[in-house]
């Protein structure tokens, strides 16, 4: 009879196979690019931060508030621009 | 979920260890300076997991036959986690928790834990304002600054702190 794997022993398998087929993080276009300090009520801040590592969680990569940001502002670009005219 | 804590949580359930690839993974990708993985109490597939990837195990052990019967068992897995490893890790710290010095396990509880051949750390008190804070969705730094409680912690905190450095 073959014998059971420990559950140790599976856990460490899992853990070299993923090591094994590495995540490459996505390349970044740092042209352009500025940093700032933004004052934010604390609960944006957590759900910006929770919204960062969930996607962190599905697409891989580091968490990122500013992705994030970014893609808020993004779907919301025309009405941004249309309040200052642009 | 991280209430008014100053940092970021998230639930990452592990039920078996046919999830043990993924959890790995998504844990592995989680970018930050410290990582901590809140476990369930009982010694299973997370815990397995966790060990696998950490550089440091905290097992808090109330001064009870309980909670050290159950101390040991993760300690054995432990030591079976490091020999899988084999490179020596993680670092272990026995946490003195809920400690009543009024009572006579609350006195001996750290000669208790020695006897376990891990570090023990400094004791954590059976005190109202953990409940307290933990009520109010805050970290007891926040709720109860400079207080005994909070002493305590930022204790344990410092020797965590070293222990990681040393062990690099």
């Amino acid at each position: 009879m073959a014998r059971k794997a420990s559950l140790m022993s599976t856990v460490k398998a899992a853990r070299d196979a993923v090591e094994a087929t590495p995540t490459e993080a996505a390349p970044i276009d740092r042209a352009d690019m500025a940093t700032s300090a933004m004052h934010l009520p604390k609960a944006t801040l957590q759900l910006l931060r929770k919204v960062a590592v969930a996607r962190a969680g599905i697409n891989g990569g580091r968490p990122s508030v500013s992705a994030v940001l970014v893609d808020l502002v993004e779907q919301h670009r025309p009405d941004l621009e249309a309040e200052i005219g642009d | 979920m991280a209430g008014t804590l100053p940092l970021v949580c998230d639930a990452m359930p592990l039920e078996d260890k046919r999830g043990a690839a993924p959890w790995i993974r998504k844990v592995s990708l989680i970018d930050t300076d410290i990582l901590v993985i809140d476990l369930p109490p009982q010694t299973g597939a997370a815990t397995a997991a966790a060990l696998i990837l950490a550089d440091l195990f905290l097992v808090p052990v109330s001064p009870s036959s309980l909670d050290l019967r159950a101390a040991s068992k993760a300690l054995d897995m432990l030591k079976e986690a490091r020999v899988a490893r084999a490179d020596g890790k993680p670092a272990a710290l026995l946490v003195p928790s809920k400690v009543d010095r009024r009572t006579g396990a609350g006195r001996e509880i750290e000669a208790a834990l020695h006897e376990m051949g891990e570090p023990v750390a400094p004791a954590i008190g059976l005190r109202t304002a953990f409940v307290d804070s933990a009520s109010g969705s805050d970290w007891i730094g926040g709720f109860a600054p400079r207080s005994i409680a909070h002493q305590e912690i930022a204790a344990l905190a410092a020797v965590v702190d070293r222990v990681t450095r040393r062990k690099g």
